[in-house]
């Protein structure tokens, strides 16, 4: 009776659920895979990026009776980001370089079929941060991989066979690839890495049917090669201008000659969609790796978050948060979708954490900014974003360009990987709130270092990062920090210092739970409304993953991958011989290794059948009300 | 994941600041025993180095291992970021010690290792062809006095982070910067090949590139016959930069060992160098804006009755040119222990405090004692080293050194003894 009870349950739970933003023009495959609860079809647990679950069978009450269901191991040393994927009764695990794909079966945890593709290990020097990858997509019944080499490849998502197979770029010209791409209707979307070297980014659309090139959209150069029409692709210019045309030439004017051709505005981040808008929305990285005296101008469209219609690619709109970048804060963190209720009016909005340490609302339909806060009180390169121009307010005594090149600058906050770095925040409906993992981390740039790269010895800088209390001076030693944030008020409700910074994309749930890992390798869970955490496991290795759940044979799961590395695990192999030593263990090193080692593990958790019962009572009780 | 290159050796700082470092295991002062020399270089890097052991860096590798009576082997790996990570850093999957002992050719003053006496300085140059548009040219900076017609349509290739492309910027030669990637993600292309191939083929009419690029260039280019004119360094832009050897840091034995093989070769290196026609500068016709040092930053020697390092140091007339004597370089030995968690120079990190400070707070006994004991700080736990003799055994030494180097006396880095 229970069994059954809890399975009509789930029915009704899947009916009830309906696509975020009204009818279903995307590829239906897509949105019903999306609709159904039971599944985590995409990155974001939606198009919308939200990464909220509808499924509530493990609460609030009951998370703390979670344990380890079961375990996977990926036999990857690498860092292991993005999360596992699940189709109905089928989950695709994706891992760093080499790029493997596990599809597993979850009723019996049998490996149905496993993907390995053969790429050149030539590509790994290239990889500046680790060959992490962050995840697969699906449609139609396939599963599409983006690999580190830059090829795009279709699976059969029953068989693992390869459908087709292109090339989204050339790692000998420095592209490659460690984003999840993300099918809309019938294309699919990616993005490219490779900013270290002068790669000009773009985000690129291809037929999914046969991986035939649909478009190609630069995020610098000439307007055509960006998809913008100087009259209708629309930039918001602050409160005194509104939004306005970008005009002709947009990004070349905003660059001196020719340097916009290595421009950078790298698109490796996540890309978002509004079916109802048909816009697809994204950020771009830095602007290559131009000293930034040698580059002046505002660099456009490095640095900006950009809406483009999904078939044709055409620019809608676009907003840079950054204009002429000195600190390396790559604007390609997740885009949340959420209609919210803004200044007291409903509000169509975008809400995105940048690395610059501003959390951005924005009317999605328009560009146009709404709130623009600070998500870390130490945030000090800009006193704040001016709404009357739409710019930051920069401080002259934090800016390595007014300083002058031979110029100590000191107590930058945040540090160059940001406030917050790719890891994708969660947002709840329940709760209105943003969850949000963050850095506290601030920096010192001091020029003068002699750096050496491919044969070219030139004076750089060398960046030494220190918890941001050495800065507000408060004492505190923590670098990181996991937050609810109000979008509405710009205003942090609560935050949990972590020693480390939260590394993992974190997850919210319907049963007011959310999810988010450590880099220690804790999984944890936190009651979504106070952030009193509810449970803590250890997982295998350092977290860096992002949590998802689904939910089979009536039964909810949460999973993450382990697998300390990407940018936060190469900095520690760097730091490994840090110093002086050479001797062997010592300092730092010492210090990481007594808490977390490398290695891929999938760690999957539910309710003891005991905790089942549990909730189906108060489920019970609740309807009774 | 996109930090800028600049930041991976500080970067294990940012995570695992505020925890407590290990004590360093005690060197073994013979070193080990080598089989052989075990070198690291690219394999594509004309005229660096190459897997048919045609370049520079490979004929001074084989001096080296003639020297030490060892045969040459290479690990090969692209010099790209990353490269030292990669290969000096980097352990055997067996267990078995690193891939490699050396690197032939880092700047001296570079921040990943460990380096040797410089054995050669060069310089960027400018490489033009010489029957193209800045054939009159005798100087590189000449192309500044240019007029208005002779800078119409000139291109000048440079990569994006070399100091070519800064001084163009500072001139506003913006017109004439003709971008390119600083590093290839081909590992068989060789420095600046790209820039070699436009310039022959009439794409840019220069190209601003380091001395043994620019040599390359020179000796190798087909299609155009290619003059180089060297760069000369300026406040702000410094083109000349002296190369060493590198070594993993905290093995002076070794690097010491390497260093004396450079002196004792140099004639031979010089040699190879000429050979090569790389544009070489002696220190005296060094111009560069160097890295301000020391000099500026350290505060007015403390006027204390009982200087540690007094009978120990010798400087010329004028306080310059100090050197120490054994007591003090055993001192900076011992340093080298420290330096894991108060930095290279002492200066301190985000997990130790800064001893260039704490020696001008800390008297004698306590410094002693908590070397000794250890002390719960607060930024870290300072472990205690009564068990280590490399440091009790010297601790005067260490004192002294430390106190020398607080009170501005000494500089950072090795020092010659007198």
């Amino acid at each position: 009776m229970r069994g059954l009870s809890s399975k009509r349950w789930w029915l009704l739970l899947i009916a009830a659920l309906s696509l975020p933003f009204g009818p279903a023009f995307a590829n239906e495959s897509v949105t019903k895979a999306i609709a159904d609860a039971n599944n985590w079809a995409i990155w974001g647990g939606n198009y919308a990026g939200n990464r909220y679950s509808s499924l509530n069978q493990i609460n609030k009450d009951n998370a703390s009776m979670l344990q380890p269901a079961w375990t996977f191991s990926t036999g990857v040393l690498r860092g292991h980001e993005g999360g596992p994927m699940v189709i109905g009764d089928t989950m695709y695990v994706h891992t760093p370089f080499p790029n493997k794909v596990f599809a597993i079966n979850l009723k019996d945890q049998t490996i149905k079929w496993k993907y390995e593709p053969e790429q050149s290990a030539d590509t790994i020097p290239v990889m500046c941060c680790d060959t992490v990858n962050r995840g697969l997509a699906y449609a139609d019944g396939m599963i599409f991989l983006q690999q580190a080499d830059t090829t795009l490849v279709a699976l059969n998502a029953e068989d693992g066979k390869v459908i087709w197979s292109i090339k989204n770029g050339d790692p000998k010209k420095g592209e490659t690839n460690t984003n999840a791409p993300v099918v809309i209707k019938d294309k699919i979307i990616t993005g490219i890495s490779g900013g270290e070297y002068g790669v000009r980014g773009f985000l690129a659309a291809y037929n999914i049917k046969d991986g035939s090139p649909a478009w190609k959209c630069f995020s610098t150069g000439p307007d055509d090669e960006m998809c913008m029409d100087p009259a209708k692709t629309m930039s918001w210019m602050g409160t005194d201008k509104g939004l306005q045309p970008v005009g002709k030439d947009s990004s070349l004017t905003s660059w001196k000659g020719d340097q916009w051709k290595i421009g950078g505005g790298p698109t490796w981040g996540w890309f978002s969609y509004d079916p109802a808008l048909n816009l697809i929305y994204y950020g771009t990285g830095n602007p290559g790796t131009w000293n930034p005296v040698a580059r002046p101008g505002d660099n456009k469209w490095s640095m900006a978050i950009v809406a483009r219609d999904a078939d044709t690619g055409m620019a809608k709109w676009v907003y840079q948060m950054t204009p002429h970048d000195e600190w390396d804060y790559d604007g390609v963190n997740e885009m949340q979708l959420a209609d919210l209720k803004v200044n007291g009016k409903d509000v169509k909005a975008l809400v995105h954490f940048d690395r610059n340490g501003f959390a951005y609302t924005l009317n999605r339909e328009t560009g146009e900014v709404l709130v623009a806060a600070k998500y870390d009180p130490a945030v000090n390169w800009a006193t704040n974003i001016d709404m009357k121009t739409g710019r930051p307010v920069v401080v002259a005594e934090y800016s390595t360009d007014k300083n002058g090149v031979d110029v100590n600058t000191k107590n930058v906050c945040p540090a160059a990987l940001g406030t917050k770095d790719q890891q994708p925040s969660a947002f709840s409906p329940q709760t209105g709130l943003f969850y949000v993992p963050t850095n506290h981390v601030c920096m010192d740039y001091e020029p003068y270092a002699i750096d050496y790269v491919a044969g070219q010895p030139y004076v750089g800088a060398t960046l030494s990062m220190f918890p941001a209390g050495k800065v507000t001076g408060d004492g505190s030693t923590n670098l990181g920090n996991f937050i609810a944030w109000d979008a509405d008020k710009g205003e942090i409700k609560w935050s949990i210092p972590e020693p480390f910074s939260v590394w993992s994309g974190a997850l919210a749930t319907a049963g007011d739970v959310v999810f988010y890992g450590t880099l220690e390798g804790y999984l944890k869970a936190i009651d979504a409304q106070t952030g009193k955490e509810l449970y803590r496991f250890k997982t295998p290795s350092g977290i860096i993953g992002n949590i998802n759940t689904w939910s089979f044979d009536g039964k909810q799961y949460v999973g993450v991958l382990s697998g300390i590395g990407g940018w936060a695990g190469i900095g520690m192999a760097a730091g490994l011989t840090g110093d002086t030593e050479g001797l062997g263990a010592v300092g730092a090193y010492k210090s990481l290794s007594d808490f977390t080692q490398l290695g891929g593990v999938l760690t999957v958790f539910s309710l003891p059948d005991s905790a089942m019962k549990t909730a189906a009572t108060s489920d019970k009780a609740k309807s009774n009300n | 994941m996109k930090p800028t290159p600049l930041l991976w050796s500080l970067f294990s700082l940012l995570l695992y600041a505020g925890l407590a470092a290990a004590p360093v295991l005690a060197v073994d002062e013979t070193g080990p025993q080598r089989k052989a020399l075990k070198v690291c270089a690219d394999p594509h890097y004309q005229p660096f180095s190459s897997n048919d052991l045609s370049g520079y860096e490979n004929r001074i590798a084989t001096l080296i291992g003639k020297a030490l009576n060892l045969p040459v082997e290479y690990t090969w790996f692209p010099q790209r970021m990353g490269f030292i990570r990669n290969t000096l850093r980097k352990e055997n999957p067996d267990g078995s010690g690193y891939l490699c002992d050396l690197v032939i050719g880092v700047p001296k003053e570079f921040e990943l290792a460990t380096t040797t006496a410089p054995y050669m300085r060069s310089t960027y140059a400018l490489v033009t062809a010489v029957d193209g548009k800045l054939a009159s040219l005798q100087q590189a900076g000449e192309l500044l006095s240019l007029n208005d017609a002779q800078k119409a349509g000139l291109k000048i290739g440079v990569t994006e982070r070399s100091p070519g492309a800064l001084w163009l910027a500072r001139h506003n030669l913006f017109a004439q910067l003709a971008p390119y990637r600083a590093q290839s993600g081909d590992p068989e292309e060789f420095p600046g090949q790209p820039l070699l191939n436009d310039l022959e083929a009439g794409k840019i009419d220069a190209a601003i590139v380091w001395g043994p690029t620019a040599a390359y260039f020179v000796r190798t280019g087909q299609a155009k016959k290619l003059r180089l004119l060297p760069m000369v360094s300026e406040p702000g832009v410094q083109f000349d930069f002296a190369i060493s050897a590198a070594v993993r840091f905290g093995e002076d034995e070794w690097q010491q060992q390497i260093d004396t093989i450079l002196q004792t070769n140099a004639t031979q290196i010089q040699a190879i160098l000429q050979e090569y026609g790389i544009p070489l500068m002696t220190e005296t016709t060094a111009a560069s804006a160097q890295p301000q040092t020391q000099a500026e930053t350290a505060p007015e020697p403390e006027k204390t009755t009982v200087t540690p390092y007094a009978d120990h140091i010798q400087c010329d007339p004028d306080g310059k040119n100090c050197k120490i004597d054994l007591f003090l370089t055993k001192g900076f030995r011992a340093f080298g222990q420290c330096q894991v968690c108060h930095g290279i120079d002492g200066s301190g990190s985000t997990i130790a405090p800064s001893l260039l400070e704490k020696l001008k707070e800390l008297d004698k006994d306590t410094f002693y004692n908590r070397v000794e004991n250890g002390y719960q700080g607060q930024i870290g736990v300072m472990p205690p080293w009564k068990d280590n003799p490399n440091i009790m055994n010297n601790l005067d030494s260490l004192y002294a050194y430390l106190k020398a180097r607080s009170d501005g006396v000494i500089p950072a880095g090795t020092i010659e003894r007198y």
